[in-house]
């Protein structure tokens, strides 16, 4: 039995156009204390993904599943009552802005107090204690003060702390975390993925990582899935992916972006846009702007395949077969 | 008299904004210069006053002290905050959000035009012709200038926002976060854009950015602010190479690189702390408080910038 479980996962919303299909059939499986980073583009999907198996999307969302399990657990069958203890319980998820987590009329000791009284059942003294004890781990200084703070008086990457804090209280077993420090300056950013990674090792809790930035997700990641229109269209360890990525919106993500340690002649930029969800024209959604595309890329989606241990993509072009070829010419 | 090359000199630029109980230092004493056809690349982290100072020199952000100098083969002409209109067709501004920063009720066509109309640079057919052109030159069809902003894709909105400042033909052109809105898959797009119109037209870039890896990419010169104070400035490849002020230092060790290997084999020195708001600068170095090589001489005086190699300028006591 996998610890999370996804399979054929749709997400759909009604809007004044039709209906969008922002989920468009997910499927990967996590392992106890690993981390997965999810790459993709606005629209992509990462975001609306997690928040279905979260149940926080509104309810005007389609959300149906072949399998979404925790723990064995089906998450789609699941009372409100059951599915609200769980959250925070034993998943939490946390998001760029901290606002959207934080009461700004709280102080900070009373919102981590509520989740200790709800998931571990702590009375009186102990909460407050439980409090410091809460904000002390994510590195937070003089603890005993803040805790009588509202969020407003905390910056950007303490509120960011604060708000992990609240977050961990419950010790969840999975922390989804939504583009956590893409908010914050580039120091803070790297405070932040250390206390993530420090918080892994101690507590041995999995974490799905949603990014758009690869370097975050080279550093951070043991396995990376890379969505596309609601699909993922790539799936591997983080150390195959980088070194042999397979499918040729990955590719190009690569070649697109410029780095830090070396010169980049010329970049290569991914030609067109995004895919307008509301208009796919059946086939490879990437392919108005793939460079290998081929006839059969026209008639049908294709469906995720293993190439290599752990290695799927989606995609009918035979990409690693045909740079082999190119290289060798 | 000798005929210089056009460039755009920065002279001890100040830019307080009121507050109480004191005001907030946004840029607090800075000097540059930017040469034709260059690109200077500007970075620092959030509150640092990259943005106020391209919005200074452009007379968008009130000047407190000193002078910004444009020089020109003709002639130059000096402002203190409020530019003239040949200053401002020459210095031209991209800004960030290309959703906030175009008008919706105007086309294309109208938002491309009313530089020209301002600037009595074209009227009639020659105004059409002119947008036309513009539209060419970054990549968009012109067909679409009868369209309005909400129809455009953001990385096309950004393209506008480049047509619009290359309307009055300027030199320089100061480029705030230009791409950091955009989708990964976009920014690259419009670096290449830029990167043409440079070697096309032969402006001069001013680059703002909070992103190093671009930085190194597109910049021949760059300076890292902190706090309102520029506190080193070098050849791009001096720069990332050699960095000599610690907070260039902490800043690029901070940078993720998309590679699994490298990311576990780097030392990654990791500052402690957040800038201190620019409310209440501390006296000294205003990055002392963070700084691995904090000395005692570092909390009682002020480092001034001050070239150390050649056209390497550094702001600190230690190094």
């Amino acid at each position: 039995m996998a610890f999370l479980e996804v399979s054929d996962l749709r997400v759909s919303f009604p809007t004044e156009d039709g209906l969008v299909e922002a989920v468009r059939g997910v499927s990967y499986e996590l392992g106890v204390g690993e981390t997965l980073g999810v790459v993709g583009e606005s629209g992509s999907g990462k975001s609306v993904t997690h928040l279905a198996m979260m149940g926080l999307l509104p309810e005007t969302a389609r959300v149906a599943a072949g399998r979404l399990a925790f723990e064995g657990e089906e998450l789609l069958e699941m009372d409100e009552a059951r599915r609200r203890a769980m959250r925070g319980k034993e998943i939490a998820m946390i998001f760029q802005d901290p606002m959207t987590s934080l009461n700004p009329f709280s102080t900070l000791g009373t919102q981590i107090a509520e989740m200790l009284r709800m998931h571990q059942g702590l009375r009186g003294k102990a909460l407050v204690d439980g409090a410091v004890r809460a904000l002390a781990e994510v590195g937070i200084p003089k603890p005993e003060i803040r805790i009588e703070q509202y969020p407003h008086e905390f910056s950007g990457g303490m509120r960011q702390r604060a708000m992990i804090a609240m977050m961990l209280a419950g010790h969840p077993k999975l922390l989804i975390a939504d583009e956590p420090t893409t908010a914050l300056d580039v120091t803070v950013q790297a405070q932040i993925l250390e206390l993530l990674r420090g918080l892994q090792e101690a507590r041995g809790m999995s974490i799905i990582l949603i990014t758009h930035d690869l370097g975050v997700v080279a550093g951070q990641a043991h396995r990376v899935a890379v969505m596309y229109a609601g699909r993922i269209v790539e799936e591997a360890e983080t150390r195959t992916l980088f070194a042999r990525p397979s499918h040729p919106y990955t590719r190009g993500l690569l070649s697109s972006i410029p780095r830090l340690d070396r010169d980049e002649e010329q970049l290569v930029p991914i030609p067109g846009t995004p895919p307008d969800l509301l208009h796919l024209s059946g086939g490879c959604p990437f392919r108005p702007r793939c460079s290998f595309a081929e006839p059969a890329c026209g008639e049908s989606e294709p469906a995720l395949r293993e190439i290599g241990p752990g290695h799927r993509i989606a995609c009918h072009v035979d990409l690693p077969a045909l740079l082999k070829v190119e290289e060798a010419k | 008299m000798k005929r210089n090359r056009p460039e755009l000199r920065i002279r001890d630029l100040q830019v307080f904004f009121p507050h109480k109980p004191r005001p907030i230092r946004a840029v607090d004493g800075i000097s540059f210069v930017l040469h034709q056809g260059e690109t200077l690349g500007l970075v620092g982290e959030s509150g640092c006053g990259k943005s106020t100072t391209a919005r200074a020199v452009v007379g968008l952000a009130p000047v407190t002290s000193g002078e910004v100098r444009l020089e020109h083969p003709e002639a130059f002409e000096t402002h203190r905050g409020k530019p003239s209109l040949s200053f401002r067709r020459r210095v031209q501004m991209v800004f960030q959000d290309p959703y906030a920063s175009l008008d919706p009720r105007n086309t294309v066509g109208q938002i491309l035009a009313e530089p020209l109309e301002i600037h009595r640079l074209a009227k009639g057919k020659n105004k059409l012709l002119r947008c036309t052109e513009l539209m060419l030159q970054v990549g968009l069809d012109p067909r679409f200038l009868n369209r309005y902003p909400h129809e455009f894709s953001g990385g096309q909105r950004q393209r506008i926002g480049i047509a619009r400042a290359l309307a009055l033909e300027p030199e320089f052109l100061l480029l705030d976060e230009p791409i950091s809105a955009l989708d990964v898959s976009i920014q690259a797009q419009i670096l290449n854009l830029l990167q043409e119109l440079q070697g096309e037209l032969g402006l001069a870039f001013l680059f703002i950015a909070h992103d190093l890896s671009v930085v190194r990419h597109l910049c021949d010169r760059v300076a890292v602010m902190y706090l309102g104070k520029i506190v080193e400035m070098a050849p791009k490849h001096e720069l990332f190479e050699r960095p000599g002020h610690p907070y260039t230092q902490a800043l690029l060790s901070a940078v993720p690189i998309p590679d699994p290997l490298l990311e576990e084999a780097r030392k990654r020195q990791v500052l402690q702390g957040e800038p201190p708001s620019p409310e209440r600068i501390p006296k000294g170095c205003a990055f002392a408080e963070r700084c691995p090589k904090v000395s005692e001489r570092c909390r009682i005086e002020t480092p001034v910038l001050e070239e150390r190699d050649s056209s390497h300028w550094l702001a600190c006591f230690e190094v």
